[in-house]
């Protein structure tokens, strides 16, 4: 069976996310309990079960409906869930074992009205639980979503201290634009062109996530995505990126035609090269990119209304992807970039087959 | 003298040379200057404000001691002084500590790095502060020495097995969590934070807003110059030296866009006190303060340029895997062509009109009408006004 590249991704996020929920949950109870093999394989059972419903749930029922929530909407709908869950699991697992330490059946443990279960529930040790069920369910939903807000692994970057010394990297750069964007604000006004975009954000989100590229920085309409050039390179990630972001607007077309009155149409410019990245400013901390390939990435995107083409590369990154029939490639010939005097041969990048 | 000398210290060494004895130094130097004498006289102001946000924080330990000491022990009288004292000497010195060390000291260490020396100085602080005010009060109980209390087998028993357990326990939690949002908030910039979780701008809102585009002067020729890694170094202390300003001035940090920043202020607040206009000058003036810095580490001094306007923005969030509060609209198109003027007209500060009649703005700033102007992309003429400083 072949699995789609979007169910390998999020069976990859279960896997990594019941794995750590299990392995905290043997921490916790060495810490609570010391070695105890039994108390060690209650939790153990807790945070597998616990990790792998979670991120079931999450992945397949939470991202799809609540994205639009807002931030503390999001969290306390998010913490009430893990509460709930893990909860319940914490009371499955009690009556197993009462169940079992008392030589009874399971559903006679559940039926015991005011027995051992009960007790169970009504004792202090189970209200605790219960409490630091609540904090930690909620710490946990907070750093995530902290992690949305900042984007892809950053957090992550920070704890690490990645970038805390800049250091030189080799990036793909995509600049990403609206066409015609002036015109569209104009005739939607400043509300409605805010939801446009916000729209048009929301729907390349999927396949940016798909083909493993990073947002870097919304500027106006123009959205900045890198790529770590393994990432980008593997089955020319990166143009596959624009193209699946381009049939993904197609099918909405209607929606949007309806909602607007304009689709957004949009063109890149894409640049392959080495960049400093770093930690900048300190009231507001971005990790941010310095170099040439930046301002080449911007200027060649600014030359697709030139050549009426939708996507532009540079040679440099031609020659690392493997476009040969898989894409239609067509030389642009030589432009002279702006302040250097180094000129540099620009490709047109075309689906085979359209949609 | 000599105290403001010394208060003024933390203040001004926000020049990141790499080791302290140079700072020391460098202020050596330059202390028979006049540039010294204005960083002082600066400097006490910022002492003042700093002074009052210590005791600001403190009222607030105040409350926050009396309600973890209510919760958890009940609200009688001996617990409500111990909660009062100890919630106020808490948090004055970390006030202290916070405003007069760490915000000068610790602005480039690692994320993590601050976050674990920030927890284990606050646990330390309140635990000092709890077994001070505990040893205290049974002292003041018993009639004896504080000495004897400390060699005490209730003191003894305090430690390992009382009431300061709980207290230690909770003094670690909560001080790695305020540190942490603390941390969060400077990463999404100031105030940010607070934005997202009331979902002010969860729907977008129309606001009006001041924007200035702040950018530097030959940056390519710099670029070229400095390689791309010193070039990164130059562009990093730049903005770490006018942060500080900003912060005075009230503005916000909008975006970096390469050696760009964009600073804004809500409905008039840039106009209070000529914030918008004072903020360019200040940023100026300390710059002119660093040149030396400037130019031993780099051979350059950055010089810029700034475009200010005023107008309607929506201002929303965007975005779903990377979320951000962005301002879409006219004015940033516009600041960002008045400021791409500045060139041609030969001048460091460029306002709009709209600028200029909103605010009564003070002698000290001499304003030059440039004329009328066609920019790039519009259809109506906007006239613009070149500013100075005597």
């Amino acid at each position: 069976m072949k699995l789609s590249r979007q169910t390998k991704r999020n069976l990859n996020s279960i896997k990594i996310f019941t794995i750590s929920t299990s392995i905290g949950a043997v921490i916790l109870a060495l810490l609570d309990h010391g070695l105890k093999p039994f108390a060690i394989l209650d939790d153990l059972i807790i945070g597998f079960l616990f990790g792998l419903i979670i991120s079931t749930i999450d992945i397949y029922f939470f991202s799809g409906n609540i994205r639009r929530v807002s931030f503390t909407t999001s969290l306390i709908i998010r913490t009430l869930f893990f509460t709930v869950i893990s909860a319940a699991l914490v009371i499955l697992v009690g009556i197993l074992n009462i169940g079992s330490r008392f030589g009874k059946q399971y559903y006679d443990v559940i039926r015991d009205n005011g027995g051992s279960l009960m007790a169970y529930i009504r004792s202090e040790e189970f209200s605790e639980i219960i409490i630091y069920l609540i904090l930690l369910s909620f710490f946990i939903n907070f750093i995530l979503q902290i992690n949305r807000l900042l984007g892809q692994n950053v957090l992550l970057n920070y704890l690490r201290g990645k970038y805390q010394f800049p250091l030189e990297e080799e990036l793909i750069f995509m600049f990403l634009d609206l066409k015609s964007s002036t015109t569209i604000a104009e005739k939607l006004g400043l509300l409605k062109n805010h939801e446009f975009l916000n729209d048009f954000f929301h729907d390349m989100t999927e396949p940016i996530l798909e083909y493993k590229g990073r947002i870097y920085q919304y500027v106006g309409d123009e959205i900045v995505l890198t790529w770590k050039p393994s990432d980008g390179l593997d089955y020319n990630n990166c143009i596959n990126c624009f193209f699946a972001i381009q049939n993904k607007i197609i099918l909405k077309k209607d929606y949007y035609i309806k909602e607007y009155g304009v689709y957004p149409e949009f063109k890149a410019g894409l640049h392959m090269g080495p960049v400093i990245t770093g930690e900048m400013g300190e009231i507001k901390k971005d990790i941010v990119y310095h170099g040439d390939t930046i301002n080449t990435a911007a200027r060649i995107q600014s030359e697709c209304n030139n050549f009426r083409k939708r996507v532009l590369i540079s040679l440099d990154l031609k020659n690392e992807l493997d476009l040969e029939g898989h894409f239609i490639t067509e030389s642009m010939g030589n432009i002279i970039l702006r302040g250097k005097e180094k000129e540099l041969e620009l490709f047109s990048v075309d689906e085979i087959h359209p949609l | 003298m000599k105290v403001s000398k010394f208060l003024s210290v933390p203040v001004c060494s926000c020049n990141f040379s790499e080791n302290f004895f140079s700072q020391f130094e460098e202020k050596t130097v330059s202390s028979g200057n006049n540039l010294y004498s204005l960083h002082i006289m600066a400097g006490s102001v910022k002492v003042k404000q700093k002074i009052r946000s210590v005791l600001l924080i403190s009222f607030f330990g105040i409350i926050a001691g009396l309600l973890f000491v209510g919760l958890s022990f009940g609200f009688d009288a001996v617990h409500v002084v111990k909660a009062v004292t100890g919630g106020f000497i808490i948090t004055f010195v970390i006030g202290l500590i916070e405003n007069f060390i760490f915000q000068s000291k610790f602005r480039k260490l690692r994320f993590s790095t601050i976050l674990v020396i920030r927890t284990l100085v606050y646990v330390l602080v309140i635990s000092l502060t709890v077994i001070i005010v505990w040893v205290t009060h049974e002292s003041s109980v018993n009639k004896v020495g504080f000495i004897t209390t400390l060699g005490s087998e209730d003191f003894r028993y305090f430690i390992l097995k009382g009431d300061f357990k709980v207290i230690l326990i909770f003094a670690i939690v909560f001080s790695f969590l305020v540190n942490f949002f603390m941390q969060i908030n400077n990463l999404l910039g100031r105030n940010v934070l607070p934005k997202y979780i009331s979902g002010k701008y969860h729907f977008p809102v129309e606001e009006l807003r001041t924007f200035i585009f702040l950018d530097l002067k030959s940056s390519t020729t710099i670029g070229e110059k400095l390689g791309p890694l010193d070039f990164h170094r130059f562009i990093n202390s730049y903005f770490f030296d006018i942060d500080e300003s900003i912060v005075a001035c009230s503005g916000e940090v909008y975006q970096y866009v390469g050696d760009e920043v964009v600073i804004s202020w809500k409905d008039k607040k840039g106009f209070k006190d000529s914030n918008c206009i004072r903020c360019f000058f200040m940023i100026s003036d300390k710059i002119k303060s660093l040149e030396m810095k400037y130019s031993e580490k780099f051979g350059i001094t950055p010089e810029f340029k700034a475009g200010l306007h005023y107008g309607k923005v929506i201002t929303g969030e965007i975005g779903d895997s990377k979320k951000e509060i962005v301002f879409h609209g006219d004015v940033l198109n516009t600041a960002a062509r008045i400021q791409a003027e500045c060139n041609a007209l030969n001048q460091k500060l460029i306002v709009s009109e709209e600028i200029l009649n909103n605010m009564d703005l003070p002698s000290e700033f001499k304003t030059k009408s440039l004329g009328e102007f066609l920019l790039r992309g519009k259809e109506q003429g906007i006239k613009l006004y070149g500013i100075s400083k005597e």
